[in-house]
């Protein structure tokens, strides 16, 4: 795990994503198929990752993070905005060129039963990626036995099948075969959420090793804040398809600015006695549909701290000296002098208001 | 609703000028095929041949003859190539008897379908489950003719306990009417039955180990009541759409061969007569005439199937 | 402590049934009690036999050729070995379930509404129309707004939260004595998992119905238990009050599940502590201590099987079963202040 700082990050960023959009239509219509309205699943979202850097990506279901993840590595088109990989435009890219960017950016899925092809032995699912790289025979061999020492499993599980692994072995040969290509990044999109809390750790683990290892950058895409903390080095939360926040390493777990980040931190349950019964009331309602977002801040209808700015102005990204950044009206855990400091980010939603944020008690 | 239900019409304007057009085409190529030499018998000679064509419009170019025969058809006076007689009429004529044989074969697989099906499912792996899924075996690989020509051995030539063949309405002597049809029903169900229960013993060992079966069972629900209310219900959803659909293949005169052996005197035997004449007009209008019953059942079904189940919308 | 008996008296209970590769021990030797109105958690991870343990209860387990051994007695009545019709009557009345997955443990095609009642008429001698308004109270309860139409809805047009609360008020229609909730949050987002949490130990302490919570997560036994069951390879390995196990837990595997959980409480480490190796082969188990092979203290006597009993003289009911003696056992799990299984590979 590298603990970049912003002041040692080289130059070009390894991915650069601007005002990404994806937006699915929903058909009606009585004889021809018209669009009746849009799912905005990802809607103008903006982010740089360096290389060798891990950046989390939080956020509950229907927030737009897998579509995102799913975006990235081009198993969808975005709908508007763009996508760079080392300064270059991912869609200006032809046939070949797009080729070659998938091994570059791979990606490891969540469900380690259903991605692993049943029918195929392990030894051949990892292998594919090294015929890529152009390996062959002994050569290719060499390096399957490495590569899944790398990962922990020996070289008798080559000929195995999938159903004949445990799940946190199953998604060991997921990372194994997203590795095969030897890419700049990979996509971890919920890897370990199918597993149980000792596996996770052990999954989580052998992910920061792969890293330093093979100079890797990671998108940790997870539902939960406390499984991305060890990994990360910054974090971004997402809510109906907007970034809420973006921080540096562990800045999220000790002054969460945005309310919402706030109440997901709170409702992690927290193996300590002494804090039983003294969480907050978790944050009420569920999550609106993305169909028919809120106008103005989408959080505003289960904010408790919700004024008119908020319910009829967006908010833009604001940036906080600590490189901090969060779209909220009344941030948290900010001081008048900070707040004074804070600029617009570049990052901020092309809808977004210019107001800029103000201290509410 | 709306939306679907035009969505219907225009699919069955376009099935029905496809196969139209298919089918008239397929008249075309085949050999043997010209309906003048036909007509004017084996003697003709060329000259006399030359002259029916023409009376017929046979030497006009492909389409016009597809479009007069279209307009002939849609005002109700095709007249057949063979017999000089009014298509629509013969067909009119030959509903009852494959009515009659479709819904009442209908009936019974889809009742014995599920019985058996049911019985087999209740012990699956034992001896009933083993015997009956033979017996299903042979039942679905038994050609229907085969054993309609058996049956009727059996039961009508080497004895005499059922009638040795034709159709008598309903209307005339309902007795006489079953008797006419028990063969026939049978030689045309047994298949069916075969299928469906094998169909229908899968939805519900299926189902059986649903996580919701399990949950009802866990409410307190009686054994009977949980395989009633929910094992059962969504293991016959898709029975009915498979149901619907094979219905009006029959209705629709596909049980050729049983009607014609079972001499029912039903659409589907008009439909082998012409065919064997190379006769195209009747040809043209079964043809067109299953095809709207096909995609309206289709319809139905679809329909029925969303009031059913509720996780299909008509709209996709 | 309650003077009266406990709900629930499991004794020995044992499960096995028969695969491909061989005879399975599911459950081993299990014994525990619950009292009256108590939450208990059944804390372990996949392959602990927490699951089946639980179904065994009802006789609901998934293996169509599990065998029994050992008792259950709640209040009263015999459960392992009981009628079906017995058992029936005490399905859904007095012991109700709260599955993992609320979608598919709703019959897709039928209104939801109907499903709470059908439990209901089941139990209870109402018309149809009673059931009704029964349930739309039960709705509004646990929280459903518009509760009267969305009781016509089907299964897929609620969201997972909405569903669990059916799920919830489908448990709590017959008034039962103890319900069985079996990872009942895991499917559901952070924030919704916090709600549901709350909601149901408060309606179990408001109608005093007990409640066994089967999870992993140790921040739910925090909040919630009175009483925890640490389950390993099919046994009971530790056995507390939600305070002695956090103040003092016994078992290595205990330090290893705690110590493994990735806080936000505390300051970020560089490395995740875990516990290495994988879960035992439950057709052919370690002999002796089923933790033996990932235990990094374990010794000699660890051949044989430690039996579950209180070692701690000032804790008669706090049980484990290692063998360490426990002054050692509190220094070795304690690295910083933190509980951790030490020495463990990653």
């Amino acid at each position: 795990m590298s603990v970049a700082t912003v002041a040692s990050m080289p130059p070009t960023p390894l991915l650069e994503v601007e005002h990404l959009k994806l937006y699915f239509p929903v058909k009606s219509g009585v004889v021809l198929d018209r669009v009746a309205g849009w799912v905005r699943a990802v809607d103008d979202v903006s982010f740089e990752i360096h290389e060798q850097e891990t950046l989390g990506l939080v956020g509950e279901s229907g927030c737009g993070k897998t579509t995102l993840a799913r975006c990235l590595v081009q198993l969808l088109d975005p709908t508007e905005g763009a996508i760079r990989f080392r300064g270059e435009a991912v869609g200006a890219r032809g046939r070949a060129g797009r080729r070659a960017l998938r091994r570059e950016l791979q990606i490891v899925f969540q469900d380690p039963q259903a991605s692993l092809n049943p029918r195929k032995r392990i030894g051949q699912i990892v292998s594919a990626g090294l015929r890529l790289r152009g390996l062959k025979g002994r050569a290719a061999a060499d390096e399957l036995r490495r590569l899944l020492g790398d990962v922990g499993l020996g070289v008798e599980y080559v000929n195995r099948f999938p159903h004949e692994f445990s799940g946190g072995q199953r998604q060991r040969v997921g990372v194994a075969r997203a590795l095969a290509v030897r890419p700049s990044l990979i996509v971890l999109d919920e890897p370990v959420s199918a597993l149980d809390v000792s596996v996770q750790s052990q999954v989580i683990n052998l992910l920061s090793d792969l890293q330093d290892e093979f100079r890797l950058g990671y998108i940790f895409v997870a539902h939960d804040l406390s499984v991305v903390r060890h990994v990360s080095d910054r974090i971004a939360v997402m809510y109906l398809g907007k970034i809420v926040e973006l921080s540096p390493g562990d800045e999220l777990y000790r002054r969460p600015i945005h309310p919402y980040t706030a109440a997901l931190l709170d409702a992690i349950p927290v193996p300590d006695l002494a804090r039983r019964g003294t969480r907050a009331a978790p944050v009420r309602g569920e999550p609106p549909n993305p169909l028919d977002p809120p106008a103005g801040c989408r959080f505003h209808p289960r904010c408790p701290r919700a004024t008119d700015v908020c319910r009829a102005v967006e908010p833009q990204l604001t940036a906080y000296p600590s490189g901090h950044l969060a779209a909220c009206h009344h941030p948290l855990n900010v001081n008048g002098g900070e707040l004074a400091a804070a600029t617009r980010s570049q990052l901020s939603p092309l809808t977004s208001g210019s107001e800029a944020p103000t201290l509410v008690a | 609703m709306t939306r679907f239900i035009v969505r219907r019409m225009a699919q069955t304007v376009i099935v029905l000028v496809l196969i139209s057009i298919f089918t008239f085409l397929i008249f075309q190529v085949i050999p043997n095929g010209d309906p003048a030499a036909r007509l004017a018998g084996r003697t003709a000679s060329p000259d006399q041949i030359r002259a029916i064509a023409r009376s017929w419009g046979f030497d006009q170019p492909i389409y016009v003859q597809y479009l007069r025969t279209m307009q002939k058809i849609f005002s109700g006076s095709v007249v057949s190539y063979s017999q000089q007689i009014n298509v629509v009429d013969q067909i009119r004529r030959g509903l009852p008897a494959t009515v009659s044989l479709a819904v009442g074969a209908g009936v019974i697989w889809l009742l014995f379908g599920i019985v058996v099906g049911l019985l087999s499912a209740l012990r699956p792996g034992r001896v009933l489950d083993r015997v009956l899924g033979f017996l299903a075996l042979t039942a679905i690989s038994t050609p229907a003719f085969v054993l309609g020509a058996v049956l009727l051995y059996v039961f009508a030539y080497r004895t005499s306990i059922l009638p040795t063949g034709e159709y008598v309405p309903l209307t005339d002597d309902p007795w006489q009417w079953f008797r006419h049809l028990v063969l026939p029903w049978i030689s045309l169900s047994l298949a069916f039955i075969g299928f469906y229960s094998r169909v229908l013993r899968g939805n519900v060992l299926d189902a059986k180990h649903e996580e919701y079966v399990r949950m009802a069972r866990a409410k307190g629900l009686s054994g009977r009541r949980v395989m009633v209310r929910h094992v059962l219900r969504n293991s016959l959803i898709p029975i009915v759409s498979l149901w619907g659909l094979d219905f009006a293949g029959v209705i629709g005169g596909g049980a050729i061969l049983i009607e014609s052996i079972f001499d029912l005197r039903g659409v589907g035997q008009y439909a082998a007569e012409s065919i064997s004449t190379l006769d195209v007009p009747p040809i043209m209008v079964i043809v067109m005439y299953t095809g709207v019953l096909v995609v309206v059942v289709a319809a139905l079904v679809d329909i029925l199937y969303a009031y059913l189940d509720p996780r299909i919308s008509l709209n996709t | 402590m309650s003077t009266q008996p406990p709900l629930l008296e499991v004794d020995e209970l044992s499960v096995t049934f028969g695969t491909d590769d061989g005879t399975v021990r599911a459950v081993d030797g299990v014994s525990l009690a619950v009292e009256q109105g108590e939450i208990l958690c059944v804390v372990g991870e996949s392959g602990s036999g927490k699951s089946v343990m639980t179904s065994s209860l009802i006789g609901l387990t998934r293996a169509a050729n599990a065998r029994f051994s050992g008792r259950a007695v709640f209040d009263g009545v015999e459960l392992i070995g009981a009628s079906e019709r017995q058992l029936e009557r005490i399905r859904g009345a007095e012991i109700a379930v709260i599955p993992q997955d609320p979608m598919t443990a709703l019959d897709p095609v039928q209104r939801i509404g109907d499903q709470i009642a059908e439990q209901i008429r089941a139990h209870n001698r109402v018309s149809k129309r009673e059931a009704f308004e029964t349930t739309v109270a039960l709705m509004e309860r646990v929280g459903i707004p518009q509760a009267r139409t969305r009781a016509r809805a089907f299964v897929h047009q609620f969201s997972g939260g909405m569903r669990q609360r059916i799920m919830i008020a489908m448990a709590l229609s017959c008034d039962p004595r103890l319900i069985i909730a079996d990872e009942p949050t895991t499917a559901l987002d952070v924030t919704i998992q916090a709600q549901i949490l709350h909601e149901l130990a408060a309606l179990c302490r408001q109608t005093g119905a007990a409640l066994i919570l089967v999870t992993h997560d140790f921040g739910v036994v925090a909040e919630l238990a009175d009483r925890v069951a640490v389950m390993y390879g099919g046994r009971i390995i530790e056995q507390a009050s939600v305070t002695e196990l956090f103040g003092d837990p016994q078992h290595p595997y205990t330090w290893g599940l705690l110590g493994s959980v990735p806080r936000v409480d505390r300051p970020r480490s560089a490395r995740l502590p875990t516990i290495g190796g994988a879960p035992p082969s439950l057709v052919r188990p370690p002999t002796g201590c089923h933790f033996k092979p990932r235990c990094p203290h374990r010794f000699e006597p660890c051949d044989d099987v430690p039996p579950l009993v209180s070692r701690l003289p000032g804790q008669p009911n706090h049980r484990d079963r290692c063998w360490l003696d426990v002054e050692e056992k509190r220094r070795l799990r304690l690295v910083d202040g933190d509980i951790r299984l030490v020495g463990a590979a990653t």
